[in-house]
């Protein structure tokens, strides 16, 4: 009998690793935050006004792309230029999004495959859009931290499919981030509840967020996070909730009113941020009033909200998280009455008909003790902590959200891989040739739960090259396919009569390969040198506008100690200074703002000694460089 | 069953080291030997009456050990090893924990697994009434509004009957457990091949619940065919 007793995993790997820094990012639809590990208690990194959410927006100004709070307050100015909710677009082709592009201010190119906005003359991926908030994140933990950021673990929906988790990675690494782990939202959740309790049994975790939705249901005992089933729908959340009011308001708007907002970006974002608003104000008033001034058409539309008729509204969205928590509760094995638990995560739970449908399913009141918004990230550094080697009580076992198949002759699914199989996983499949001497075999691997291929999720098609010559129905390829933690897809081929390795060529459906990742993190570099240059230019100027300010007031204030040939020379350096600041040239307008502030010294130290020393103290403090964006 | 009987030596510095398990002398992952099976991976002898609760600790307890998240700064080669013996592991549990499955495992490697639907055998006392409620199945599709709800609620018995049908066959098979762990090679030959004509009665039964289920939540307005 081989021993089993539990250790506490190889050991030597704590020492040497324990230096080593990862945070976990919850990159969410609406929100995304950072956090990571501090002596054994995950933290939420926070701004100087103790905000750790950062808005998932990313507005394109003429500065460069700004991401955050900054952002979305240009959602309403610059609607065509402001990007959010991009995780609903991550690994999806424009096929799938077209129907709801109607929502959203900002083009989207026609393609027959990945989407791409296009913000003025540059056209973006999701997952470049998503590296520009990683990255402002990954700036964030760098500032508090007061070191390198280089290695994050990232959580997705527990319900995304291969080619969605593949796009997350690929911003990560387009934001020069090594992706240890993608991790699933709700299991990350309950990896921050059991460190927090340490209690065991059976939790059901109900995660809706701003666009997605995920059930799981987790086994947890000794430390180990098993996942027995999730289930999910990756296009249903609180966006979905703004969208039904929003369409109520168009609607009251052109029966009432007969006017039609739908072409007015700006309008409609005013709208959704007017109704989110008033949405999150109703799950703890009973009642608001949401008023739209439309000057343009000469009225401001006011209309009463109750709780109720939210609920109205909403109800039937809430009522669509139902069948998958059924679902997943079949697939455990354990049922309701085997459910100890009920944890709430997202910020969409806070709404009272969610916490009521979901109490009335389960029968069990449920939990919410972690702040919803912040218990992904949270768990996410739990898990960054135990692929550094800190923390070694705990491991997660999570599962394969969606099952995994290829196309066979006439379109059917032949499953190899069933949903909620833990990972890592693999499964081999045998093939053959159907013509003399073919060399080449190709299969199409999709992930889903139909029956036939088309009304699954189409993940790659892969060609099989290198097959040695043989009678047709003689040669055996043998195909690995294998799921890894992060629940990625990869594949591998041997012939195994002649012990060749066929090679395999993966051509992803909706994503992108890896030429083009590299190609985007060398863009995005060049783009971050054409941020920092006109971040540079503002800076510039402004350092520029501040030195004339304090030279014209010194040389006012300090007239006394100054001869005519002095305040000529200085009066001729604030002329090139100011000839400058009109030009575009930051390096030129650093030079001239040198040479009144070398033209300036004497006048400055004279005035250091004098009462007045404070006017051109002003100056020097605005002299010390600010070390960003130089 | 498991290496460390065959006394297999470990592929980095040579010392005897355990299968899926550490090197005493150097530390290092020891894969499992090529074609191991379910039970050898678990640790187990090869026998169907197992211990659910048995199981997961093997389960939880392997992974502990060489799941990958405690290889990810280890070297190239044990996180291969890592990554293959971890779905191993994952592949043995999901296998053996449930009885249906692991008969059709043992059936697998003894070389008498079930094909496609093409095997899946009607049990013989129930074919007359099987055959009836394909009848009246049909008669559904195409039924008047007036008589519809009669035949929906006389299928809808049938389907509970044929459900619990299906799910006495794993208590069937699980019955003939001992018999097999306890017999010599003839008898194991026998029962195996009693547990594959239960296990062919129990894919007949899938089949034809799929299809009342299908039939029973299609509106009976026609046009859906099987």
């Amino acid at each position: 009998m081989t021993d089993l007793t539990i250790g506490v995993g190889p050991g030597a790997r704590a020492d040497a690793a324990s230096k080593e820094l990862v945070v976990g990012i919850d990159l969410g639809t609406t929100n995304s935050l950072v956090a990571y590990m501090d002596r054994g208690v995950p933290q939420v990194i926070r701004d100087a006004e103790g905000r750790g959410l950062v808005p998932s927006v990313v507005a394109f100004g003429p500065a460069g792309p700004v991401v955050g709070d900054a952002a979305r307050r240009m959602l309403v100015r610059n609607a065509e230029r402001a990007v959010y909710s991009i995780k609903r677009f991550m690994g999806k082709g424009f096929e799938d999004v077209r129907d709801e592009l109607r929502y959203f201010p900002f083009d989207v190119t026609p393609s027959q495959e990945i989407v791409r906005i296009r913000i003025g003359d540059r056209e973006l991926t999701p997952p470049e859009v998503s590296a520009l908030i990683l990255r402002e994140l990954r700036t964030r933990a760098e500032r508090h931290l007061g070191r390198a950021v280089e290695k994050a673990v990232i959580t997705v929906p527990a319900y995304f499919n291969d080619a969605q988790r593949q796009a997350t990675k690929d911003a990560g690494r387009i934001a020069g981030l090594d992706v240890l782990r993608i991790v699933n939202e709700p299991t990350a959740a309950c990896l921050a509840y059991g460190l927090q309790r340490r209690k065991e049994g059976v939790i059901a975790v109900y995660d809706l967020g701003g666009g997605t939705f995920d059930v799981s249901i987790l086994k947890i005992r000794d430390g180990i996070f098993e996942v027995l089933a999730t289930n999910g729908d990756t296009h249903l959340g609180g966006d979905d909730f703004d969208r039904a009011l929003v369409d109520l308001v168009m609607d009251e708007l052109r029966a009432r009113h007969g006017v039609d907002v739908a072409g007015e970006g700006d309008t409609l974002q005013e709208i959704r941020l007017g109704v989110e608003a008033a949405r999150v104000l109703l799950s703890s008033e009973e009642r608001t009033v949401f008023t739209l001034p439309l000057p343009q058409h000469g009225l401001t539309y006011r209309r009463e909200l109750t709780r109720a008729d939210l609920e109205s509204v909403i109800g039937p969205i809430v009522a669509r998280t139902l069948g998958p928590c059924r679902m997943a509760l079949a697939d455990s094995g354990v049922g309701l009455e085997g459910i100890d638990e009920v944890v709430l995560v997202g910020g969409a739970t806070r709404t009272p008909i969610v916490r009521r449908r979901v109490q009335e399913l389960f029968g069990l009141v449920p939990h919410s003790e972690l702040n919803p918004d912040e218990v992904v990230a949270l768990g996410a550094a739990v898990q960054a902590d135990i692929l550094a080697g800190g923390t070694t009580h705990m491991l997660l076992l999570d599962v394969t959200p969606l099952s995994l198949g290829i196309e066979t002759l006439g379109g059917a699914v032949s499953v190899l891989i069933p949903r909620n199989t833990t990972i890592p996983t693999s499964a081999n499949e045998g093939f053959t040739t159907s013509v003399d001497g073919q060399s080449v075999v190709d299969m199409h691997v999709v992930q889903g739960e139909r029956d036939l291929a088309k009304d699954n999720r189409s993940l790659a098609r892969f060609d099989l090259r290198g097959i040695p010559p043989m009678p047709a129905g003689l040669p055996r390829i043998e195909v690995t396919f294998l799921i890894d933690a992060n629940g990625i897809l990869s594949v591998a081929a041997k012939e195994t009569r002649s012990g060749t390795r066929a090679s395999v060529e993966v051509r992803p459906t909706y994503g992108l390969s890896d030429a083009e990742v590299e190609r985007m993190i060398d863009e995005s570099l060049e783009h971050a040198e054409a941020d920092v240059r006109a971040r540079g230019l503002i800076d510039a100027r402004n350092e520029a506008d501040t030195v004339l300010r304090a030279t014209e007031k010194a040389l006012v204030q300090g007239a006394e100690f100054l001869g005519a040939e002095e305040v000529a020379r200085i009066r001729e350096a604030v002329a090139a200074l100011a000839g400058a600041r009109q030009g575009d040239d930051a390096g030129a307008i650093r030079e001239a703002t040198d040479r009144v502030n070398g033209e300036t010294q004497q006048l400055a130290e004279r005035l250091m000694d004098s009462a007045l020393r404070d006017s051109l103290r002003e100056r020097r403090v605005m002299d010390v460089p600010t070390g960003e964006a130089r | 069953m498991m290496s460390e009987r065959n006394g297999s030596k470990c592929w980095g510095c040579g010392a005897a080291a355990p299968a899926g398990g550490v090197c005493p002398e150097c530390g290092r992952l020891q894969p499992f030997p090529a074609g191991s099976d379910h039970w050898a991976v678990l640790g187990l002898d090869r026998r169907l009456g197992l211990d659910r609760a048995d199981l997961e600790r093997r389960f939880h307890g392997l992974n502990r050990r060489l799941h990958p998240d405690y290889f990810r700064l280890r070297s190239p080669e044990e996180q291969a090893i890592s990554l293959e013996a971890s779905a191993a592991v994952n592949a043995a549990y999901r296998a053996l924990r449930d009885p249906v499955s692991r008969v059709e495992y043992l059936l697998e490697l003894e070389g008498m697994a079930l094909g496609a639907a093409g095997q899946a055998k009607p049990p013989a006392d129930l074919f007359e009434e099987i055959l009836e409620l394909q009848e009246a199945r049909m008669e559904l599709q195409t039924a008047d509004p007036d008589e519809a709800p009669a035949l929906r609620a006389r299928l809808e018995a049938a389907q509970a009957d044929l459900e619990a049908r299906r799910a006495g066959t794993e208590t069937e098979l699980t019955a003939r457990f001992p018999a097999w762990d306890a017999g010599d090679d003839a008898t194991r030959r026998q029962e195996l091949g009693r547990m594959r004509d239960i296990l062919a009665t129990r894919a007949y039964l899938r089949t034809v619940l799929r299809d009342l289920g299908a039939a029973l939540t299609v509106p009976s307005d026609g046009g859906q065919t099987d």
